[in-house]
This record gives structure tokens, sequence and C-alpha cells, in this order.
């Protein structure tokens, strides 16, 4: 086989596409038998939902879908037709403008609209801006920063159950709904399975030569965006596991030439998965992604509500920035990593603010090479493909040099 | 022989070492809109004035924006020619800051000699040379002139704008308003010295400092950007054929099988 | 009517100030938004200071489209570090927020992060801001070897209470047409007030005289946004034959409009008053501060609206657009101006302001 045509995907990720489809299908189905739809922000307990037997959808999943797709322009245009301006995030952009334009898509209309302000405020303002032309019920969690472990035991935990409470009363008054237990500890148990497998899943990229790359760590994480909680994601992540680590038993790497090992700082820009591609045909290949990791949150079943309280509290960026920078450092040693590829991203002010800060940490501290690029996850319109292209040259040059 | 070519944005140049890696003979030509025509032009010239010629050359090595379009066994980036070039030429270097017509760059050098990081600025002309032409042209005086105003200058104007369209802008009213020419120039090297200081500043500033890159043959701006950093800058005599001199090395490299 | 000497110098530069204090030996404490009781500063015997983004440039710290105001205030906090004996940083928005993470890592300034909840009004984030203020009491007791006590807490609230109805009597006058004060004066008593000793600011607004006979334009406008240091923006309506008769800035009457009022306990009531205020573009459901913007617009007999939007204020990106479709159905003209650094801007930002209140005038 040619090596420049092989795609450098696992079999087991190329399944992802049907995922998907089964999951808007299912939700359609949901919406038939009039069960409610709930449009979320990721890092919301869909467990919880689902033990209301309410469906969730992630209107930032769309976003994503929509740019990798190509279809997202006519989104964007709309938004800021309609006076959204293009600095904003460009998830919300997109989502804004399907509504604005009918929702005439494969995502189904919420009937619900539920987010906890865990990654940014952009997920308030945008949620109140969707209240404002669906007139829905409107559910906003406060996720308060963690400043040290502590907050995951004190008043801060406390105040995130209080809420996830105020959340199913809301829902059981609002929809007619019952708030069942057993199904929330079933949710949980097949949530904290999931997190299992891909949490080790993504420890075999430890392995020399790496056998998961970029390509895959950014669609294989869609299972646990929205699907927590179901059967269907355990058996994904088992499946994925069983592959990769086949491919470490084999010596086989994801890429065919492996040179550098790389760190990416970011979600993966979704209209430009051919740079992964340009990376990997000079034998650079991603081992790590902090953004790959954050999905995996373990959960204890005998304590479901507080489990679920911790997972909205503790993910990625809501913990202290010496919690972040420590544990973004303890891979550097245990994947061998030799650079960094750090994305400035537009639509991500919460991530792209303090990356300087971090790079400045791992570059002294660390001796770390990092290159950084400015463009935006979703919207095609901010990428310069020429000049980022560029400096991935200049930067494996230099790696190669070292 | 062994060539190295950069073929920058604005100009390009063509550089001729021997085996040992010595400078033999080079030019700087404007690019214009045809690199293919001026990479020929600049080796042309090159070669003339060591009464060489093409079949004298055993591998070329190009560099810069219009680098696939010359004619060479192969390419480098930027980055490592620059670093390769000062390297060669200072090796007590540890930062690198070069400054060209059309984007700017700063590159950390580590102790072993070894490239430890860079950043670029690629996007925005005010932190480039394109910045003072503009202004040159704004201020109706060639750029060598405004590199001798800068120092008749006792109190440079703040310039704040930090883009070059609005600080042109800044710069017609200053004029207007009767501002002495000399501060205006100073303000604005000042300026460039601002924006190219915040961006190299993730990376840091250790001594030995060399500047490179046509915009450091400005001595004013060379002033404004060693006192923003607090560290006298090593020049090369010729700082804007520093990386056409590490393209030439690498070609030297590649050939002799290093 | 002519502002004392003092405070008009204090609004030019209000970084002198802090030179001032310092020879004093007066502790600073640096804050960065509304949402920081004042109080419990002032109940610790320190100087509260609201940390403005005028006098300084975007940070290098930063990427290019972070909020330049967030940026700057970052900056400020960076090169006037000395001058504080602590720093505050409220949840305000995403860039300040971060601007924590930034300053945790750079500056060696006793540092604390006052996590207030977006959604202010319901009783559960009520009592969640309670206890970020008794942590926040702790902070300030442990770090300055104070012990707060009921009664220096009483008197605190005590004296921002008569700040804060000393500056909304003065707002009011606005609604009666007889007496006008200039918004420019206004807003810097507004500033003059997070800056000032509280007793000195009391004793001289309360000794301010108020002329009748002022001449002002005639277009009635209410200025909607965050919160607002360089006061060219406002002088520049006023020249421009406007007339700023009200506002819902934080660095306006967001700061004064209510008081702290009688509570199970101090604390309690100290946090009612901070969540309880009129929301702004980061705290609070935003249909109550519709509802409050056309309150104002009622009250003052407002006939345009000016939205100051940062070009990269999320929040008020996001409100604008509900702003300007509420006030298109109640035929009330809005104007949204963006800038990304007004002082660099204000020539085109005047030539809009004067398009738009003629448009209006006619």
């Amino acid at each position: 086989m040619c090596p420049q045509k092989r795609e450098r995907i696992l079999q087991t990720t190329r399944k992802i596409g049907d995922l998907i489809i089964e999951y808007f299908s299912k939700a359609w189905d949901s919406q038939a038998q009039n069960k409610p739809i709930a449009w979320i922000t990721v890092f919301t307990p869909v467990e919880l939902l689902r033990a209301l037997d309410i469906y969730p959808v992630a209107p930032e999943h769309y976003g994503a879908m929509c740019s990798a797709r190509g279809f997202i322009l006519n989104y964007l245009e709309e938004a800021e037709r309609r006076g959204y301006s293009q600095n904003l995030c460009s998830y919300s952009r997109c989502c804004l403008g399907y509504v604005l334009s009918g929702m005439n898509g494969i995502m189904p209309p919420p009937d619900f609209l539920v987010t906890f302000r865990n990654s940014c405020d952009v997920y308030v303002k945008w949620w109140q801006s969707l209240h404002r032309h669906l007139e829905v019920p409107l559910f906003v969690g406060e996720a308060p920063y963690v400043l040290t472990l502590e907050d995951l035991e004190n008043y801060v935990l406390d105040y995130v159950i209080k809420q996830l409470e105020q959340l199913i009363g809301m829902a059981e008054e609002k929809f007619g709904l019952k708030f069942d237990m057993e199904r929330l500890v079933n949710a949980v148990k097949l949530s904290d399975e999931a997190s299992k497998l891909w949490l080790e899943t993504l420890k075999l990229r430890k392995a020399k030569p790496c056998p998961l790359g970029g390509r895959d760590s950014a669609s294989d994480i869609f299972p646990l965006v929205v699907m927590q909680g179901t059967e269907e994601a355990v058996k994904f992540y088992e499946e994925l596991y069983g592959e990769v680590q086949e491919k470490v038993s084999r010596n086989e790497g994801i890429i065919e030439n492996e040179k550098f090992r790389l760190l990416f700082d970011g979600i993966w820009p979704w209209h430009a998965f051919d740079l992964i591609k340009y990376f990997e045909d000079k034998g650079a290949v991603f081992v790590y992604e902090p953004y790959s990791e954050a999905w995996g949150y373990r959960l204890n079943p005998s304590k479901p509500l507080e489990s679920i309280a911790r997972k909205v509290l503790a993910m990625g960026l809501n913990i202290d920035i010496d919690l972040r920078i420590e544990k973004f450092l303890k891979h550097i040693k245990e994947f061998q990593i030799d650079g960094a590829v750090l994305f400035s991203n537009r639509s991500c002010k919460t991530w792209s603010a303090p990356q300087l800060v971090t790079a400045e940490v791992l570059n002294r501290k660390f001796e770390v090479p990092f290159l950084l690029f400015e463009a935006d996850m979703a919207d095609p319109r901010q990428y310069s493909e020429a000049q980022i292209k560029n400096r991935v040259d200049a930067f494996l040059e230099v790696l190669g040099e070292i | 022989m062994y060539v190295g070519i950069d073929a920058g944005a604005s100009a390009t140049k063509a550089l001729v070492v021997d085996k040992e890696g010595n400078i033999v003979s080079y030019a700087i030509v404007p690019s214009g809109i045809n690199f293919k025509l001026s990479f020929q032009k600049a080796l042309n010239e090159a070669l003339e004035k060591s009464n060489l010629n093409a079949k004298d050359i055993l591998y070329t090595v190009s560099t810069g924006y219009g680098r696939a379009l010359v004619k060479a066994e192969s390419t480098s980036s930027e980055i490592m020619c620059i670093s390769r070039g000062v390297k060669r030429l200072f090796p007590s270097v540890r930062t690198i800051i070069d400054v060209g017509g059309q984007d700017s760059k700063a590159i950390r050098i580590d102790k072993k000699g070894q490239v430890l990081n860079f950043v670029m600025n690629d996007k925005c002309a005010a932190g480039t040379g394109r910045f003072l032409e503009v202004m040159s042209g704004v201020l109706e005086k060639p750029i060598e002139e405004l590199s001798k105003l800068h120092f008749k200058s006792s109190r440079p104007t703040k310039i704040s704008s930090t883009c070059t369209v609005f600080a042109e802008t800044e710069v017609i009213s200053y004029i207007s308003k009767g501002s002495k020419i000399a501060d205006v120039i100073a303000g604005l090297h000042e300026a460039i010295a601002e924006r190219i200081y915040n961006m190299s500043s993730i990376i840091g500033f250790e001594k030995d400092v060399v500047f490179t890159g046509g915009v450091a043959k400005n001595k004013g701006f060379v002033d404004a950007l060693s006192r923003k950093i607090g560290l006298s800058p090593i020049l090369p005599e010729e700082p804007q054929i520093i990386c056409a001199y590490g393209a030439a090395l690498a070609a030297v490299k590649k050939h002799e099988g290093f | 009517m002519k502002l004392p000497r003092n405070i008009r110098s204090i609004c030019e530069t209000p970084t002198a100030l802090l030179s001032e204090y310092n020879d004093s030996g007066i502790k600073v404490i640096g804050y960065t938004c509304s949402y920081v009781p004042e109080e419990l500063i002032l109940s610790a015997g320190l100087q509260p200071y609201r940390i403005p983004n005028i006098g300084a440039n975007v940070s290098s710290l930063t990427p290019s489209f972070i909020c330049p105001f967030a940026s700057a205030i970052l900056e400020n906090i960076l090169r006037l570090r000395d001058f504080f004996h602590g720093i505050v940083i409220a949840h305000t928005c995403d860039p300040m927020w971060r601007l924590y993470d930034i300053l945790k890592k750079k500056i060696d300034v006793p540092l604390f992060f006052l996590r207030v909840p977006h959604d202010t009004q319901n009783e559960l984030s009520i009592s969640f801001l309670e206890m970020e203020f008794v942590r926040f009491k702790k902070f300030l007791e442990e770090k300055f070897r104070v012990k707060i006590s009921g009664k220096a807490l009483s008197n605190s609230i005590r004296l921002c209470n008569e700040s804060r109805s000393l500056l909304k009597n003065i707002y009011l006058l606005n609604s009666d047409s007889k007496y006008k004060i200039d918004a420019s004066i206004r807003f810097q008593l507004v500033l003059a007030g997070m800056w000032m000793p509280k007793l000195d600011f009391n004793e001289q607004v309360k000794a301010l005289e108020f002329n009748s006979d002022e001449k002002h334009g005639n277009v009635r406008l209410h200025v909607n946004g965050t919160a607002i240091y360089d006061l060219n923006l406002i002088s520049i309506m006023e020249e421009a034959g406007g007339f700023v008769a009200s506002d819902d800035l934080c660095t306006g009457s967001r700061y004064f409009w209510s008081n702290v009022e009688k509570g199970s306990s101090l604390m309690s009531a100290l946090a009612h008053r901070y969540a309880s205020r009129t929301p702004c573009p980061s705290h609070g459901p935003l249909n109550h501060r519709l509802d409050y913007i056309k309150l104002m617009v009622r009250k003052f007999n407002v006939q345009g609206v000016v939205t100051l939007s940062g070009r990269f204020c999320d929040p008020i990106l996001y409100d604008s657009v509900h702003i300007r479709n509420m006030l298109t159905e109640m035929d009330i003209p809005v104007a949204v101006i963006d800038y990304e650094r007004p002082s660099q801007e204000i020539n085109r930002i005047k030539t809009r302001i004067e398009a738009f209140i003629e448009s209006i005038g006619d």
C-alpha cells in the first residue's frame, strides 16, 4: 500500500460517522415520542438528563460537525446578518444562525435549554440568547472555579449538588417528568465505564510508536461528549481499546515513520484535518491532547449526584492554572514529548488567554520547543493556510536539528 | 561552490560560499512579482562578482517566502537559515531578532547552539520593514535619512496606533500640527521596536543578542530596539544576507553529506 | 458647576493617588469589578481602589483577540504592582477570569479570586456569594493580621451607603427638567468615589452646589455598556449636542443604585445587596437587564440609546443584539458604537455619535 495514500485513522474511528447519525436519529425518535430534547453545553451532566428521560443534544458538536463537513458558512453568515459579531465564538454563531434560519437541519429543536458555566461565560450568554429566540425553559448552572482540590469536597461541591437538585425539580415541574434514581445510577455506571476505557486507551499512546493519532482522538471523543450513560458508548470504547492494544502488541504506530512526538493544546480546527496530515507526512505524530483527556472522568455509582457534581466542577478549564500546568507537564515526560503545538483559538478565549503563560513555563522549565498558531476552531475564514504551514515547516526543522 | 538563495517578499538575496563556508560573494535585488526572474538576476550578479559561472555550483538551497519557485536542490526554513548564519558568525549568540520587509522573527538559541524556540509575526505590517516603508513615503524621506534624523530627536513623539494604517494618519496629524520631523521619526522607530519587543518577549532576551534582516541596517531602529530590550546587540556587517548565508551553509552540509 | 480641584485631578491621573497612599502608609487593595464588596475592604482598615484600563497599553501576555480592556487592566496591574498590597479579581467574564490565572504566575502581591455566580438572582447563588464573601473576609484578616469586627463592618456599610445615596440623588436630578448636571461630572464623581477615601469623598460631595442654569444639548441619551474609565467617550456625546440622561454602566448607575439593607446578618445583607443589583452584561438574567434598560429609558425620557461595545467584549456583543431588537420595537433609535482602543479611535467614534445625534434631533 502506497504510504501517502494510506489513511492514518483507526478502523474503530471510522464508526463514529454512523454513531453520529444514529444519535441524531434517536433524537428525532425521542421527539416523536414527546420526550423533551435538551440543548446542552458540553460538560453538563448528561447522566442526569438520561435519568429524567430527556434526550441531550450538544450544539457545540453540531458546530464542529458543520465545520468539518463544510456547511457551516451559511449559519455563520445568517447569525452575522442578524447582528451577532464575527468576534463571537463560532460554535455559538453557527447555532444561533441555525436557529434564526429555521432549524431545518439534522439537529432537532430544543424543549429545554441547560447549561453550566464551567468552560466559559460565553455558554451562559449564548444560552441566554437562545432563550430570547426560542422561549423554552432555561436552566443556568454555576460551576465555580476550582481554586484548590478542597473545592471538590467543601461548600463549592455542595452548591453544585444543590443546583443539580434544582435542575431535577425544574425538569419535573416543567415537563411532568419523574426523576429515577436507579436510572441515574445505571447511567453513572456506564458513563464511568466508558471514561475508564477511554482513559486507558489514551495511556496506550505512551508507546513508541504511538498507536493512536490526532485524527483519531479528534473524532473518538464523540461518545463521551453526548452519549455518556449509554451502552453504545461503552461498546465503542471497548472496541477502540481492543484495536489500539493490538497495535501496541504488534509495535505498530498510526504513522509509518515516527520522528517527532507532539503535544497539541486546544481543540483541533475542524475544517483543517489536512493540517494533521501535513504534520504526519513529515513524521510528526500527536501523542497527547489535554482536550481529548478532559472527556474522561471517573464517577462513583454509589454516590451518583456527588460524582456528577465533581465532574461538572473538574472539567479541564475550570481548575486552577497551577493544577492544569502540573498535569500538562507530567505528560511531557511520560509520553516522551519532543514539542508542543499550541492552537490560539479565536473562539475559545478561556483557553487562549492564559496559553502564553503556560507556554512560557513549558519552554523555560522544560526546554520544550513550542509552535503557536492562531486560527478559529470552526470558522474556516479565519485560517491562513500558507502562513501556518510555513510555521510548521520551521518548527519541524527545528525539532529535526535537536 | 555552494549557493544559498533567500527569496524574500521584498528582496531576493543570493550568496556564494566555498566548501569551508566562507563567503565568496553575494547580491541583493528587489523581488518584484516574479521570483523566477529575480532569483536568476540575483544569482547572476553574485556569480559575476566572483568570476564564477553556473557550472561551478555544486548545490543550492533556497529559503524565504518564494523558496518553492526558486530552482534549488532543496529548501530550508528561514528560522533555521538565520540561526545557522548567525551561529557561524557569532557563536556566542543566544537571541536573534530578524526584521525583514514583510515579517519579523525572534529566535532563542540554547547553550548547545540549537534553536530553543521562535516566534513570528507574519500577519501584521506594523512590526516589519513595510511599516517604515509606508512612513518613509508619508514623510517623503528615504529610509537612510530616517535613520540619520532619528538621532536628532530630543523627544520622540508617542505614536499610539499599533496598526500601520492608523499610524499613518497619526503621523500626518502630528506633522500638520508642527511636530519636529526628527521627533516623529524617533517615535516611529520606538513604535516598531515596541511591537517587535512585545512579540518577542514570550521567548525572553538573553545576551548575546544579534539583529538581522534588512531593517537592522537602520541605525535609528537599532537604537530604539536596543533601548527597549535593554541589551546592546551585535550587528553583522551586512544583516540582510545572513539568511541566505545560512541557506548556503546548509547547501555545503547537504552536499558534503554531514 | 465645577468639581473641586482634587476630584478633577484625581480623575485626570488616578494612578497618582496611588503614590500618595503609599507615602501616607495607607494599604491599598486593587479590585476590578463592582461586585467586590468595598465594605469588607474598608472594615479591615484598607483602602479599596478600582483598577482602570487607562494609562496602559494592551499586554503582550494575551493574544490579540482577547478583550483589550481586560488586557490593559492586566498591564496596569503589572506596572503598578508595587502600589498594591492586595489584588482582588472577580469572576466577571472570561478574560477577567484568566487575568487571575496570568497574575498568579506573574506577581507576588496577595491575590484573591472572588467567585461571583453568573445568575445572581436566585437564593442558592446568593448563599454561595455570601460564602465567598466570608472567604474574602478571612483572606483579608489573615493577610493583613486584622480582625474584622461587626462594628467595623457596620460602619463601613453605613459609609458606603452614604456615598451611594449621595451619588444617586445627584443622578436623579436628571429626571427633573429644571436641574441638569453634565454627564462627565457625574461620571467623574462615581470614579472618584472608587478611588478616594470614602470619608473625604462623602464630605466633598455633600458640599457641592448645583447650578440650575446649565445649558445642554437637547437629545436625551441613555448609555449602555460595561465599565468606562475613558470619559472622553461621554464628553463627546455632550459636545455633539446630546445629553446623557441615564446609563447602566458599571462605573455609572449600577455602582450606586442600591444600598445594603437590613438582613439576617451583616454578611447576608451584604451578599443580598451585591447580588440583587441591577444585572450587568456578565451577571444576572438577560431579561431583567432588558427590563432595567426599559425602565431607565422611560423614567429619564430618553430619545436615543448609545451602546458602547468593546469589539471583543462577548457579554456586550451578545446583549447588544437583544437590546437593539427591544429598542427597535419600542421605536427608540439605538447606535452600537464598537471600538478596540477608544483613545486611538476617538475621532471615528465622534463622527459616528454626531451622525446619530443629528439623526434623532431631526
